[in-house]
């Protein structure tokens, strides 16, 4: 049987770091949850082994019983645990959707992420002392729709859409009552958050509804002379020399040709979104969180990225200097500031 | 892709690899086995979590060792055995240097930065690769450990001896990084001169480009307003 009293009030309580920027970290598994936690993540977010998460990978994720234990883990250390269930069930299937909120409340987690508004529904009526994030699949970018989220289901957070200046995130923090969470480092989709479909055309699949974007099991790299090959369900969708970094395999970062052009990004190029030189700006902004994309990778990354921020942060607090020193971990090798500074017309 | 078409990292491995080449395969086999054996001993929950790759047969191929290896996840059991074919038939082709590839392993370096690096290069299933590196991730490994032990009590006699020529590599490695950079100084100074030089031509080249598509615009509204007057 589910105990609701069982949720922790971490997220209101005493924890000294609370006043400050919080570091939501990623963690594909029990490990590398450990591994945050001890690089100093204020929290860390998980999915369960199944498509009820957008990070629905192979060998990847927790089990409820995996979860209770790195939860116990979590908060002996002062850290909190956010479990993903951010996915949109499909008609007359949600039993599965049901489920994992349950074994999530039951593991005693600080806050469920979700973006349906039939599980915000079943969540907030069958366990109305769990604290609700507002996911950024919900795609929820102006004040109306967070206040409604707040007003119909009591959700405490907004996971913001990277579509955002730094000013909008700031004149949209003046017209909530909801925490913000940003997305500060990792891998930045071109997509309206919530709305891709766009791997679904060429492999049947997407993060909504499977929670994979071009799946691994459509992928496939050849090496062609001196070139790597990407393709996607035996489409090329890109092409690497031997002197080029190389990205993910997602049909947004592919190669196209036009009439104009020899193959060339017209989507976006292999690039990951960083942040860390704009934390005095997004704590003006009133964001209260920063978000570290990459449930999908390793332990190292988690510990580097992880560390690297804790320092940021605390750097920033401290009045002292920004180190960014996280190039090597992103896509493609190179950082951008994404929609946050907005240089284009 | 053929392995002789990779080229391998100057290191001390690389010569270790090439002084070693007379050792039987056996021997190896008899290694990976114990190493096999220890990590479902000490991992059991890598193998409910493999589950899904099951039959999947792996090549992992050192590019500055003479040898590779095959690895099959079973129901109940991993099965590694070192082939020197290293073309032979695989769900997957694991490619890199012994380093990059144990770092990965003991979750040192990310496996994705070093495949955005392009120190790591792979084929084959990528579903099955992508268990494969999850699975491993999700669980403390070091290889060191797991062979030492397999060693039983030897193990810490042979870590004795590891120890220090682990410091002995590091010293070696220096020594052969400074051959490197004296054998091949000037090719690689001339390289980056060349590098500088396509970069400029390329440049120009997209300068061009430009400009041209705004000629091909400026003659296109020529032609309207032309047609238009008419």
């Amino acid at each position: 049987m589910i105990n609701d009293n069982k949720i922790s009030d971490k997220t209101t309580n005493d924890n000294p770091k609370q006043e400050r920027l919080e570091i939501v970290c990623p963690a594909g598994t029990p490990a590398a949850l450990e591994v945050a936690v001890n690089s100093g993540a204020d929290a860390v977010y998980t999915g369960f082994r199944n498509e009820t998460n957008a990070r629905n990978f192979p060998g990847l994720n927790f089990s409820p019983k995996e979860l209770a234990t790195s939860v116990e883990y979590a908060h002996a250390n002062d850290a909190k645990v956010f479990v993903a269930i951010n996915t949109f069930p499909k008609a007359d299937n949600q039993e599965l959707w049901y489920q994992s909120i349950d074994d999530a409340v039951a593991a005693n987690i600080d806050a469920i992420i979700l973006a349906d508004i039939g599980l915000l529904d079943y969540a907030s009526n069958k366990h109305p002392d769990a604290r609700l994030h507002l996911s950024v699949q919900a795609s929820a970018s102006n004040a109306e729709a967070i206040n409604f989220f707040n007003k119909t289901f009591g959700v405490k957070r907004v996971v913001l859409p990277r579509v955002l200046t730094i000013p909008e995130i700031k004149k949209l923090n003046s017209e909530i009552d909801v925490e913000t969470e940003i997305f500060a480092f990792g891998g930045l989709c071109v997509m309206a958050e919530g709305r891709c479909s766009l791997s679904s055309y060429i492999t049947g699949e997407s993060p909504n509804m499977n929670g994979v974007c071009s799946p691994a099991s459509h992928v496939r790299y050849e090496k062609e002379g001196t070139k790597m090959v990407s393709k996607l369900n035996d489409f090329t969708i890109n092409e690497f020399e031997k002197f080029e970094t190389a990205g993910y395999p997602t049909l947004c970062k592919g190669r196209f040709s036009t009439d104009e052009n020899d193959p060339t990004y017209l989507f976006e190029e292999p690039t990951s979104l960083n942040v860390i030189e704009m934390i005095p700006e997004l704590v003006d902004a009133g964001v209260l969180a920063l978000k570290i994309e990459g449930r999908q990778r390793s332990k190292a990354y988690v510990k580097e990225v992880v560390q690297n921020f804790r320092s940021a942060v605390d750097s920033f607090y401290e009045g002292q200097d920004i180190i960014n020193d996280l190039g090597n971990l992103a896509e493609g090798q190179r950082g951008t500031s994404g929609a946050y500074v907005k240089k284009w017309q | 892709m053929k392995k002789d078409a990779l080229y391998p990292p100057f290191s001390p491995v690389l010569i270790a690899g090439i002084l070693t080449q007379p050792v039987p395969l056996y021997i190896i086999d008899k290694v990976l086995e114990h190493i096999t054996s220890n990590l479902q001993k000490n991992h059991p929950s890598i193998l409910e979590r493999l589950e899904a790759i099951e039959n999947k047969k792996f090549l992992i191929s050192p590019t500055d060792l003479p040898f590779s290896i095959i690895i099959t996840f079973l129901k109940d059991e991993i099965i590694s055995v070192s082939t020197k074919d290293a073309d032979i038939e695989t769900d997957v082709r694991i490619y890199g240097s012994i380093s990059s590839l144990v770092k990965m392993l003991d979750g040192e370096v990310d496996g994705d930065a070093l495949f955005f690096s392009r120190e790591l290069i792979v084929e084959g299933d990528t579903e099955a690769l992508l268990t494969l590196r999850n699975s491993m991730d999700a669980d403390d490994i070091n290889i060191l450990y797991e062979m030492l032990d397999s060693f039983g009590i030897l193990g810490p006699i042979i870590e004795k001896f590891i120890k220090p020529s682990q410091n002995f590599s590091n010293a070696i490695s220096d020594n052969m990084n400074l051959l490197k950079n004296s054998v091949l100084g000037t090719v690689i100074e001339e390289l980056e001169s060349q590098e500088a030089y396509i970069e400029k031509l390329n440049e120009k080249i997209s300068d061009l480009q430009k400009e041209q598509n705004k000629q091909k615009a400026r003659i296109t509204k020529i032609l309207k307003d032309i047609k238009n007057d008419k």
